[in-house]
């Protein structure tokens, strides 16, 4: 019951709820008010009139016979201060009305409602009048002389029942309407929310339908209404995302597949057509020879795999320590002298004898190694390899300049990429793997540092950054 | 017969062709997609094998290049990807088989010799004109049960004749098929494998086999 649908709807209906009851208890206060009013106005009106009749002669109250009938289904009561009856209506019969006093000097009249009266619910008003005895007198421009005065109490008063009777039908109705409403709405507003999640739920399927190999596919977002489409878009982007990933992924392998089993056929091809004959221990040495090269090959590119592999796994935990740069370069040059010999290239080392580096010793080594074994190995006879740093605020950086023949503009951006290879059939004369570059990258991200190229026919410069600590 | 090998690794190179050649393969060699491209363009070869990750030319470029250009030559893909997509690639573009690396020499060599079978429309895997029988697989010749042994380039003109039995068969082209591309000899050389030939298959026999045709060539027949 956790769903959004189910919360959309708890909450929809909530407020459905405490409209329907606002409204039905306004509706029924407003009914109520208006009804009381009219009867109010109606006991006031009677009232008023009854008071009218009311008439004292030689001390005694009496009602004057007049056009005035009382209506029949009211009660009136006339009661003077001492609370003897003067007159009632005929209704009452034996009852009498409760005698209320209106509290308050000022106060001519009161109404209120008695719950109970004789087992009916009933409104009353209690008029306060002052009749006085006026002198018989004939000229009445003469100021009258009060005689006599007597303080009476003029109740008249309705049963309620009918009123009682109305605003419980309104109340019953209000129930049973805002009962069919609240259903209504709440069958409504649980297709509704259906609906509106509708989108939600096709985009799951969407993305549940999709499998490591179909990643191709994308959700229609032109399918969906606007608020959809935020989500559908980045959804859409992370496939996108996730899709070049897997293709990485797949292309890596396939490459690495790739370097593995050519190596690995040399080897079984060797071995085949070595046993289908007798062959002369020459054949035979041959042929060891060319499958132990081919096996260190294979061990080269496994060992460069294994490397990429442990990084981008996060296994390999740099042990940094401070080295001078200058050293570790004559000792990196003294590995690389007899192959720079054999290619006629002069190495050059122009690092400030002080320059210290904090890194990982062999990590960094093998990078320095792998940069300038290809700068020796792409270089012109009697070409050169100078290597040289430049501190900076940041950190330092060394720039390997070769006097090579270069490397073209397109492959300058993807000389970093695994397995990817300037041309392919050189790999047989250089020995490489397509992975050097790839590594030495790996390396330098792990130590914070980066790897950059420029190029042009004169030359390659490779240069290395290496962050202060 | 002669095959044509597009392959960049020289040390597979080296053993491939060492092994075809004692199969006795004429064997010719390119080391990328646009040599090989140009080899197969200019020569008749039996059965070419093509490696798919090539310098220069990519292998199904250099496939669907030769079909467009009506080069019919049987071809075998090697490549290194097990990706089945190379495969329904190769084989949609025209080749004709196809092996991934590594594999077992002996499955090249039984493909090869399936795709020649396939090329001559023939069914057993023994050659037979008449009562001379041709393993291919093993190179044995039999003349009436009797077993023939015959030097490499012989058994390869025989092997030749024998898959086109019935048929005139130009010199040249006898030479075409069993020579390498870069041989020095002439087709002359020819003449000589087939009277060394003539004189292990037919002389002691009655019923002769194979035939000179005068200004044209040589016919096997039974």
């Amino acid at each position: 019951m956790g769903t959004l649908r189910f919360k959309l709807i708890s909450w929809f209906l909530l407020v459905l709820l405490i409209v329907l009851v606002v409204f039905g208890l306004l509706l029924y206060l407003a009914r109520e008010r208006s009804l009381y009013a009219t009867l109010d106005s109606e006991l006031q009106n009677t009232a008023l009139q009854l008071a009218n009749q009311v008439d004292i002669e030689k001390e005694e109250v009496f009602l004057k016979s007049g056009e005035f009938t009382f209506p029949k289904d009211m009660y009136y009561e006339i009661t003077n201060e001492k609370g003897e009856l003067i007159s009632k209506s005929t209704t009452l019969q034996e009852h009498n009305l409760p005698f209320v006093s209106p509290d308050k000097e000022k106060q001519n009249f009161i109404i209120q409602s008695i719950p109970s009266w004789e087992k009916h619910p009933l409104r009353l008003i209690t008029l306060k009048k002052i009749v006085r005895e006026e002198s018989d007198d004939e000229d009445s421009k003469k100021p009258s002389v009060a005689l006599n005065s007597q303080t009476l109490f003029i109740q008249c008063a309705k049963s309620t029942w009918l009123i009682d009777e109305e605003l419980e039908e309104l109340v019953n109705l209000i129930f049973w309407v805002g009962l069919a409403t609240f259903l209504i709405a709440g069958l409504g507003g649980f297709f509704l929310a259906g609906r509106a999640l509708l989108p939600i739920k096709q985009i799951t399927q969407t993305v549940q339908d999709l499998s490591e190999t179909h990643l191709s596919e994308r959700i229609d977002i032109s399918k969906f209404d606007k608020e959809f489409h935020p989500l559908a878009t980045q959804l859409n982007a992370a496939l996108e995302r996730l899709e070049k990933a897997f293709q990485r992924e797949r292309q890596f392998t396939s490459d690495a597949s790739h370097e593995l089993r050519t190596p690995l056929s040399v080897i079984v091809n060797n071995i085949e057509v070595l046993l289908k004959r007798q062959r002369s221990p020459e054949e035979h040495v041959e042929i060891h020879q060319s499958n132990l090269e081919t096996s260190h090959q294979m061990q080269h590119i496994i060992e460069g795999l294994l490397t990429l592999t442990r990084i981008d796994a996060g296994q390999i935990s740099l042990q940094k320590k401070e080295i001078n740069l200058y050293n570790l370069m004559e000792e990196v040059f003294g590995n690389l002298q007899s192959k720079a010999a054999q290619h006629k290239v002069s190495l050059i080392n122009q690092i400030e004898k002080n320059t210290s580096i904090s890194v990982a010793e062999d990590k960094f080594k093998q990078v320095l190694i792998n940069l300038l074994d290809n700068a020796i190995t792409y270089n012109r006879p009697d070409g050169s390899v100078t290597v040289a740093s430049q501190k900076e605020n940041s950190g330092i950086t060394i720039k390997i300049i070769d006097t090579g023949i270069g490397i073209r503009q397109e492959h300058l951006t993807h000389i970093f990429e695994r397995f990817y290879r300037v041309d392919p059939s050189r790999s047989e004369k250089t020995g490489g793997c397509g992975l050097g570059l790839s590594i030495v990258k790996s390396i330098m991200e792990l130590h914070g540092g980066s790897i950059s190229v420029t190029s042009d026919n004169d030359g390659s410069i490779f240069t290395i950054t290496l962050p202060n600590n | 017969m002669r095959i044509l090998l597009v392959e960049d690794n020289k040390a597979l190179v080296k053993s491939l062709r060492k092994g075809l050649e004692e199969e006795s393969f004429a064997v010719d060699v390119a080391f990328d997609g646009e040599e090989g491209l140009y080899l197969a363009e200019n020569n008749p070869y039996d059965i070419i094998l093509l490696d798919i990750m090539l310098p220069k030319m990519d292998g199904i470029t250099v496939l669907r290049e030769l079909r467009k250009k009506k080069i019919q030559t049987h071809i075998l893909i090697l490549t290194a990807r097990d990706a089945s997509d190379d495969k329904v690639k190769g084989l949609d573009e025209g080749a004709d088989d196809y092996l991934t690396k590594p594999f077992r020499y002996d499955e090249l060599l039984a493909r090869i010799r399936a795709l020649l079978r396939r090329e001559h429309k023939i069914k057993e895997p023994i050659l037979k004109i008449a009562d001379l029988e041709i393993n291919v697989r093993t190179h044995q010749v039999w003349r009436n049960k009797i077993e023939i042994s015959l030097k490499p380039k012989e058994y390869a003109v025989l092997e030749y004749l024998a898959y086109h039995p019935n048929e005139i068969v130009s010199r040249t082209q006898l030479w075409e098929h069993i020579y390498e591309w870069q041989n020095e000899s002439t087709s002359n050389v020819i003449d000589v494998y087939i009277n060394y030939l003539r004189n292990k298959i037919d002389k002691d026999h009655e019923k002769k086999l194979l035939y000179t045709v005068r200004g044209e060539g040589y016919v096997l027949k039974g």
